[in-house]
């Protein structure tokens, strides 16, 4: 309402708005109008100008605030995979040093308490593949040696023609003495000392087995004094060899010395540094377990036969690391670490830990291959399902990909390694974010479709309240008018008898009938407000009576004949006879005519003449009111009978009229059940029917209308 | 007395418009349209417009101009006498567009015809009175109270205020006859029976000066024994 109210009563002495929108239509050349024009104008500029603030201003902050939490969700939820990648990755970086740092500390822990580190290195950390200990000169010094004396000769002699010989012969199980004497001959032609006692052991044993046990026990005796310590080809020591023959040989017979003897002889390996590259003690021992196994306790055996594993898997390993150490060494010469700090080296094969501990240096190698291969497993972990992320283990020569979350560096352990966490389906995360995105998009753009939709009817709402409003603004202003305009008259021509400014009795006479003819267009007037607002209110009633319908529109015709409005215009009525009785309101139906008369007098030339015609047509009579004048635009047709509705054209509105008559004569027309009818052509004329149906017949039948 | 223009559709009211103003000594012209009021304006410089707005009845019809439209046209070809908007259209709209279009005052119906016509003099005299211009011919007799002369299409003849005051009184009073002690009572204030010589020589100047011939007269005829008569109409 306070809407309607600002808009509809401008104060127009007060806005300069308007005083400018004046001058802009003076400019424009119409001076009368220009008041009126810049009201209206006015009018519709704040009606744009409401519906802009009404669909601009919400929208934009719809569009404000919902762009903002698209971005704040998208954040959020980037948010949440980085804090997620976080987490992944320091519990990745965690898991994997774990064991490393346990590691070194567990080293550092034996060597300041005096304990080997090189002893049982497995369990320092489970990938330890050696532990080797140096002295200051890079010499290998514990837990085996590298002695460059013990070297094994190649295995070249078995090529030798003698050897060979004597070998084959051997093996076909030709004659002992011969054999014997093929391998003697091999050996005085054997040039290393390996292969002479090797040559000797074999033919040792073959004379054993060939009953001349005398002969071999003194040969091997010999062997022993004289090659003891020299290893075969094979890298057998003679003396473990022969201590393992002679316990073997000796089981069948005595068995509990022969046991002990084997012990001892497992015992004396154990005690000896082994040696890289030979696998000699390691395989006698092994030989001499598995005969002892009858006798020994199953405990030790078991014990000893770890050690021994251990031991030639530590052998194998460093055969196979030394010269990687080496190669690691030299990369790193005169290298130095605090005391109590490892030094990490990648090598090929190993991830080497270094540490000077006095005047030793210590070496571990980590098995480098299980290692990546556990981080990989690690890194792969910690992308458990439901997790939005998965980790990636790169080697320094990949790069890291371009959706990476987070990195973290596999340094000191292993330099230029890293960890990224990445997450686990880029494209689905962006493909969520789009989601999100475009529903949020939709939802802003569906609000804003809303607040556009609701703004515009509102505004429609809001015109056509002010349409109507302003109709019956007119309406009271028309109304106003019409009723000045017969009491003016009255009034002027009271006071002319009054004054005594009509002299003669006609003058005065003729004053008397203006006075009377002003009354009645004002009495009628007044009904016809009257009436209206009893319709208005609902409470207007017709009394229905059967009578002569033509008679009664003869009758209002002859009333109204006279009026200022139709006394001078030609008036033809056509009146078919004997038509049907029609239930009618008398007062009512001379109200519908009369109306209509004075609306064709009002819309047409005063030397256009009028016709009223009443006829039978389907089950009723119809009264046609006729003219030839300016007609109705279609556009307005449907409007006319509305209450208040008077044409938008100019021509229109400089006529005098209150737009009621139309819709009272409507609903009169509607309270007898009749129906009414306009054909207008703008500029030709118009023709209003009133049907009324006959009494008894068909109220819902008209022919032809 | 002032000249007055009418512009009304009801024959009714503006036949008694005229008939009351002419009674009261006005000269009064009625027009039932702009084209008929523009032209009389025209013609005949009236002091002061009355209007009605809407003109629908008269012969223009409704497509005519309308009150405002007139007032507007007033204003434009430079008429600055008062103009009163008589109408029944009384809504604040109507009046902010009648006041834009130039008018001086806004009357609404119905209304008293003595009421009017005070409203109608008060006006005048705000703008100094009526103009007093009266046309004979293409004679130009100017009474007002700012110009006092007798326009002949060869020059002006200035007139003394007395001299003024007489022909006025004649115009006023044309076709009556007029004794030397009516116009010495009515004109110089006098008791009569004193110095009415004084009549016949500012007679004798008006008529010089309205350059009318004594044996012929078109503007005052000399009655011997007595009186003068105003005997031209205007045109």
């Amino acid at each position: 309402m306070m809407l309607g109210m600002a808009v509809n009563r401008p104060d127009p002495n007060s806005s300069l708005f308007v005083r400018f929108l004046r001058w802009v239509m003076i400019r424009r050349g119409s001076r009368v109008q220009a008041m009126t024009d810049a009201l209206r104008l006015q009018r519709s500029m704040r009606i744009i100008g409401l519906v802009s603030v009404m669909i601009l201003l919400p929208s934009m902050l719809l569009a404000y605030f919902g762009i903002s939490s698209i971005q704040g969700e998208e954040l959020a939820v980037m948010d949440d995979v980085k804090t997620q990648a976080d987490v992944s990755a320091s519990a990745f970086v965690s898991q994997f040093e774990r064991p490393l740092t346990s590691f070194e500390d567990a080293v550092l822990d034996r060597l300041a308490a005096g304990r080997s580190p090189l002893e049982a290195p497995q369990e320092l950390h489970k990938d330890v593949l050696v532990a080797i200990k140096l002295d200051a000169d890079l010499r290998v010094v514990a837990p085996f040696s590298r002695s460059a004396a013990e070297r094994m000769e190649p295995i070249e002699y078995l090529f030798e023609p003698e050897v060979r010989r004597a070998i084959s012969a051997d093996r076909r199980g030709e004659d002992a003495q011969v054999v014997s004497r093929l391998y003697v001959l091999a050996e005085q032609s054997a040039r290393s000392s390996q292969a002479k006692a090797r040559l000797r052991f074999d033919r040792a044993s073959l004379l054993a087995a060939n009953g001349r046990g005398l002969e071999a026990r003194a040969i091997m005796d010999e062997l022993v004094t004289r090659y003891g310590q020299v290893r075969d080809p094979w890298g057998f020591r003679m003396e473990d060899l022969v201590a393992l023959y002679r316990a073997e040989a000796g089981l069948d017979r005595n068995p509990l010395e022969a046991a002990e003897a084997l012990r001892d002889l497992v015992d004396r390996l154990m005690d000896r540094r082994w040696s890289v590259g030979m696998g000699g003690e390691g395989a006698v021992a092994r030989r001499a377990m598995s005969e002892l196994e009858r006798f020994a306790d199953s405990e030790w055996a078991a014990a000893t036969r770890e050690r021994i594993d251990d031991r030639m898997r530590m052998l194998y390993w460093a055969e196979k690391l030394l010269p990687e150490l080496d190669a690691v060494l030299a990369g790193q010469r005169n290298f130095s670490v605090d005391k109590g700090k490892l030094r990490w080296v990648e090598g090929d094969k190993g991830l080497w830990a270094l540490t000077w501990w006095g005047e030793d240096l210590y070496a571990f190698a980590l098995d480098r291959e299980l290692l990546i291969q556990d981080a990989r497993a690690m890194a792969k972990d910690i992308s458990q399902s439901g997790s939005p992320v998965r980790g990636l283990l790169l080697n320094p020569d990949a790069s890291a990909p371009k959706e990476t979350l987070t990195r973290r560096s596999l340094v000191p352990w292993m330099v230029g390694w890293s960890m990224v966490v990445v997450p686990r389906d880029h494209q689905a995360l962006q493909n969520d974010l789009e989601n999100r995105r475009n529903r949020r998009v939709g939802i802003i753009f569906l609000a804003i479709v809303l607040i556009g939709l609701g703004a515009m009817s509102t505004a429609r709402l809001v015109r056509t309240e002010l349409g109507s409003a302003r109709m019956k603004a007119d309406f009271a202003a028309n109304v106003s008018h019409e009723l000045r305009s017969p009491i003016t008259q009255i009034r002027l021509k009271a006071e002319s008898l009054m004054l005594g400014l009509s002299d003669t009795p006609e003058e005065q006479a003729a004053d008397y009938q203006i006075i009377v003819r002003e009354s009645e267009r004002l009495s009628r007037l007044v009904d016809n407000v009257l009436d209206f607002s009893a319709i208005e209110r609902g409470a207007k009633t017709y009394a229905l009576v059967s009578g002569d319908l033509a008679e009664t529109v003869s009758a209002a015709v002859e009333a109204v004949e006279g009026s200022a409005e139709l006394v001078e215009r030609q008036l033809y009525i056509r009146i078919e006879p004997d038509l049907p009785i029609v239930a009618h309101d008398e007062d009512a139906i001379a109200q519908c005519v009369i109306n209509l008369l004075s609306n064709a007098a009002k819309y047409s030339e005063p030397d256009k003449p009028i016709r009223l015609e009443m006829a039978r047509e389907g089950a009723g009579v119809v009264v046609r009111v006729i003219d030839q004048g300016i007609g109705i635009p279609e556009s307005d047709v449907r409007q006319i009978f509305e209450p208040f509705f008077r044409g938008g054209d100019a021509s229109v509105r400089r006529r005098k009229g209150t737009g009621i008559g139309l819709a009272i004569t409507f609903y009169i027309v509607s309270a007898h059940k009749g129906s009414v009818d306009v054909v207008s052509r703008p500029g030709e004329g118009s023709t209003f029917s009133l049907w009324f149906p006959a009494l008894g017949g068909d109220s819902t039948e008209r022919q032809g209308a | 007395m002032a000249r007055i223009l009418f512009v009304e559709d009801e024959t009714e009211v503006l036949g008694t418009l005229t008939k009351y103003f002419e009674r009261q000594g006005h000269t009064a012209h009625g027009a039932r349209t702009g084209e008929d009021a523009l032209a009389i304006v025209e013609r005949f410089q009236p002091d002061v417009a009355v209007l009605d707005v809407m003109l629908q009845e008269g012969p223009a019809g409704p497509d005519g101009m309308n009150g405002f439209e007139i007032c507007s046209a007033l204003r434009e070809m430079g008429f600055d006498r008062p103009i009163v908007f008589l109408t029944a259209r009384t809504s604040e709209e109507d009046k902010i567009i009648g006041f834009d279009a130039g008018a001086d005052n806004y009357v609404t119906k119905p209304f008293s015809l003595p009421v009017l016509e005070k409203r109608i003099e008060a006006m005048l005299k705000r703008v100094g009175g009526a103009r007093y211009l009266y046309h004979f011919g293409d004679i130009k007799v100017e009474l007002g109270p700012n110009d006092m002369a007798i326009h002949h299409p060869n020059g002006d003849e200035p007139l003394s205020k007395r001299e003024a005051a007489l022909l006025k009184f004649f115009i006023e009073n044309r076709g009556l006859i007029l004794s030397r002690d009516t116009l010495l009572e009515r004109v110089w204030g006098y008791r009569a029976g004193v110095a009415t010589r004084t009549v016949d020589t500012h007679v004798l100047t008006v008529r010089k000066k309205l350059r009318d011939n004594a044996q012929e007269p078109q503007f005052i005829r000399t009655l011997h024994g007595v009186g003068y008569q105003f005997i031209a109409e205007e045109s």
